[in-house]
C-alpha cells in the first residue's frame, strides 16, 4: 500500500492538523526533519525508520511521533523491532487504529517536549537495560570458572593459574562496573540539587597540572604505554578527586581505543577565563554520526549489533562537566585520530583543594 | 554372527563424531562452556566463534548443537538464529541461547525463532550438560 495515498484518503484535518509530506529515503540523512514541523511521521520499513530516528536524534528533538506501519502478517518480532528501532508506536494493516495511535503518541511525546528530559529518559532506559548485562557477564565468569575448578577439570598447574587470573580479572571488571555505577548515581544526585551544584562549584583545584601528571603516571603504569605531555599551571573550579576522575576517564578512553604503539598526548594550558585540557590519540576515532551520539548523550543506545560496553565513562565525564559548568569539544576522524578538548572554568575561592605531590601523593586537603 | 540393522545403525551413530559450536564474544565464557562440554562428552569436537557472523560462516562444518550468546558485535545471537532457521540445511540444528537476557519478550522472540532452550547467565554447569544430554 502507498502510504502517501493512504494518508491523503484519510481526512486527518478534521481530527488534528496534519501535513502529508513525502520524504525520499536517499535524502533523509541530509535534511533537518525537526525543522519541518511534522506532526507525525509514518514509515513502513525498518531501514527508513532507523534513518529517521537517527535524524531526529541528531537534531535533539523528540517531539515528533514516528509510527511504524506493519503488514497484516507481522509477528511479535516485528512489533519488538518497531519499538527497538525507536518508533513511538506501531499500527498493523489495515491501520484501523492509526488515528488513535497518532493522537496518543503525540500527547505522550508532548509531555516529554523538554529535550533534556527526553535525553535523561533515554539514558535511564539504556542504563536499566545495560546494567544487568555488565554485572552478570563478569559474575558468570567468576561463578563458571570457580565451578569448573571445583570439579577438578583444570588439566595442569598452568591451566589452574590461568583460571585464577581470569577469575581475578573478572572480579576486577565487576568491581569497576559497580564503582562506576555508584559514582554515576552519586553525580546524578548532586546534579538534581541546585544547592549541591552551587556547593560543588565553590571548590577550586589550584594545581590541576599536578592532578593531570598523577593520572598520566597511574595510567602509564597500568597500560605500560608512554604518554607524551605538556601541562601548565592553572586554577580551576573543580574538586580534586573529581578532576582526577575526569582526566582518568578521558585518558583511559584514549588508551583503550588506540593501538599500543600509537601516539597519545596530553596538553593543558590556562586561557583567559578557562583552563583547557587536550587529550589526543591517533588511531580509532569517531565518524560524524558517532560524534553526534556523544553530544546528545545517546551513545548508550545499544543497537542489536553493537554491544560493546556500557559507555559509562563518557556519561560520567559529561555529568562532571555539567556539575562544574565545563564543556567538551571532540574533533575526530574515523580510524585516524581523536582530539578531546575540555574547557574548565577558572575560579579563585577561599577554599583550596590541592594535592601534596611530594610526600603523600593521594592525600587531598582542604584549606580554609 | 553379523550385527543387526539396528545395531549397525547405532554403531554408525555412535562412531560419527559430534560437533558442538560455542558462540560468545567473551573468551572466558567460551572456556567455561567448553570445559563443561568436555567433561560431559570427552573427545567431542568443539568449534568456538566470537560472534554470529563468524558462526554462520562455519555452519557447513556439520554442527550438531549450538550454544550461543545474544549480545555480540557484528551479528547478535538472535540474528544468527534467524539466519540459520531460514536455511533449510541448518533448520533442524538445536540452538540453545546462553544469555544474561532474562526478559520475557526476548525469550518470546527466541521461542518464535525456534530456540531449543534458554540458559540465563550466570548459569550452573548442569544447565549446560542437560542440553548436551538431550541433544547429543
Amino acid at each position: 500500500m502507498n502510504i502517501l495515498s493512504f494518508c491523503k484518503n484519510l481526512n486527518y484535518q478534521k481530527y488534528i492538523e496534519f501535513e502529508v509530506v513525502q520524504v525520499y529515503e536517499d535524502i533523509i540523512s541530509d535534511i533537518n526533519i525537526s525543522s519541518k514541523n511534522f506532526h507525525a511521521i509514518l514509515v513502513d520499513d525498518f531501514k527508513t525508520i532507523k534513518l529517521i530516528i537517527d535524524n531526529i536524534s541528531k537534531n535533539e528533538k523528540f517531539s515528533i511521533p514516528v509510527i511504524m506501519l506493519l503488514k497484516s502478517n507481522a509477528t511479535y518480532v516485528d512489533f519488538r523491532y518497531s519499538i527497538d528501532s525507536g518508533a513511538t508506536d506501531f499500527s498493523v494493516e489495515p491501520y484501523k487504529d492509526l488515528k488513535e495511535i497518532i493522537v496518543r503518541s503525540y500527547m505522550r511525546l508532548d509531555e516529554l517536549s523538554d529535550s533534556s528530559e527526553a535525553k535523561l529518559n533515554q539514558l535511564r532506559r539504556t542504563l536499566i537495560n545495560s546494567i544487568p548485562h555488565e554485572l552478570n557477564t563478569p559474575l558468570t565468569s567468576i561463578i563458571g570458572l570457580a565451578s569448573v575448578m571445583a570439579k577438578e577439570d583444570v588439566p595442569d598447574a598452568e591451566g589452574y593459574k590461568e583460571f585464577c587470573i581470569n577469575i581475578y580479572n573478572s572480579a576486577k571488571r565487576l568491581q569497576k562496573v559497580i564503582d562506576n555505577f555508584t559514582y554515576y548515581s552519586y553525580l546524578q544526585l548532586k546534579l538534581s540539587s541546585n544547592s549541591d551544584v552551587s556547593f560543588a562549584r565553590s571548590f577550586t583545584v589550584s594545581n590541576p597540572e599536578q592532578v593531570i601528571k598523577l593520572v598520566i603516571h597511574d595510567l602509564q603504569y597500568t597500560y605500560h604505554r608512554e604518554i607524551k605531555f605538556s601541562v601548565s599551571a592553572g586554577s580551576i573550579q573543580f574538586n580534586a578527586t573529581n578532576f582526577y576522575k575526569l582526566v582518568y576517564y578521558l585518558l583511559e578512553n584514549a588508551l583503550k581505543f588506540s593501538k599500543n604503539d600509537s601516539l597519545v598526548m596530553v596538553g593543558a594550558y590556562p586561557l583567559e577565563k578557562e583552563y583547557q585540557l587536550v587529550i589526543y590519540n591517533e588511531d580509532s576515532g569517531f565518524d560524524p554520526d558517532q560524534l553526534n551520539y556523544i553530544g546528545a548523550l545517546i551513545q548508550f543506545d545499544r543497537g542489536i549489533n553493537e554491544q560493546q560496553g556500557i559507555g559509562m565513562g563518557i556519561a560520567i565525564v559529561l555529568s562532571l562537566l555539567k556539575l562544574y559548568d565545563g564543556r567538551i569539544k571532540i574533533i575526530s576522524e574515523k580510524k585516524k585520530f581523536t582530539k578531546m578538548e575540555v574547557f574548565l572554568k577558572n575560579n579563585i575561592n577561599n577554599q583550596v583543594v590541592y594535592i601534596d605531590g611530594t610526600n603523600s601523593r593521594r592525600k587531598y586537603e582542604i584549606k580554609n | 554372527m553379523g550385527l543387526t540393522v539396528e545395531e549397525n545403525m547405532k554403531l554408525k551413530t555412535d562412531t560419527v563424531k559430534k560437533i558442538i559450536m560455542v558462540v560468545d564474544d567473551d573468551p572466558i565464557i567460551r572456556t567455561i562452556i567448553c570445559s563443561i562440554i568436555k567433561r560431559s562428552r570427552p573427545g567431542i569436537d568443539l568449534i568456538e566463534c566470537e560472534n554470529g557472523e563468524e558462526a554462520y560462516n562455519k555452519m557447513n562444518e556439520g554442527i550438531d548443537l549450538i550454544f550461543t550468546d545474544n549480545n555480540m558485535p557484528k551479528v547478535s545471537g538472535l540474528e544468527f538464529i534467524r539466519k540459520i532457521k531460514a536455511d533449510e540445511e541448518y533448520l533442524n540444528i538445536p540452538v540453545v541461547m546462553v544469555s544474561v537476557e532474562d526478559r520475557d519478550e526476548y525469550k518470546f522472540i527466541g521461542k518464535e525463532l525456534g530456540v531449543a532452550g534458554w540458559v540465563v547467565k550466570p548459569f550452573q554447569n548442569n544447565q549446560i550438560s542437560e542440553y548436551i544430554n538431550r541433544f547429543i
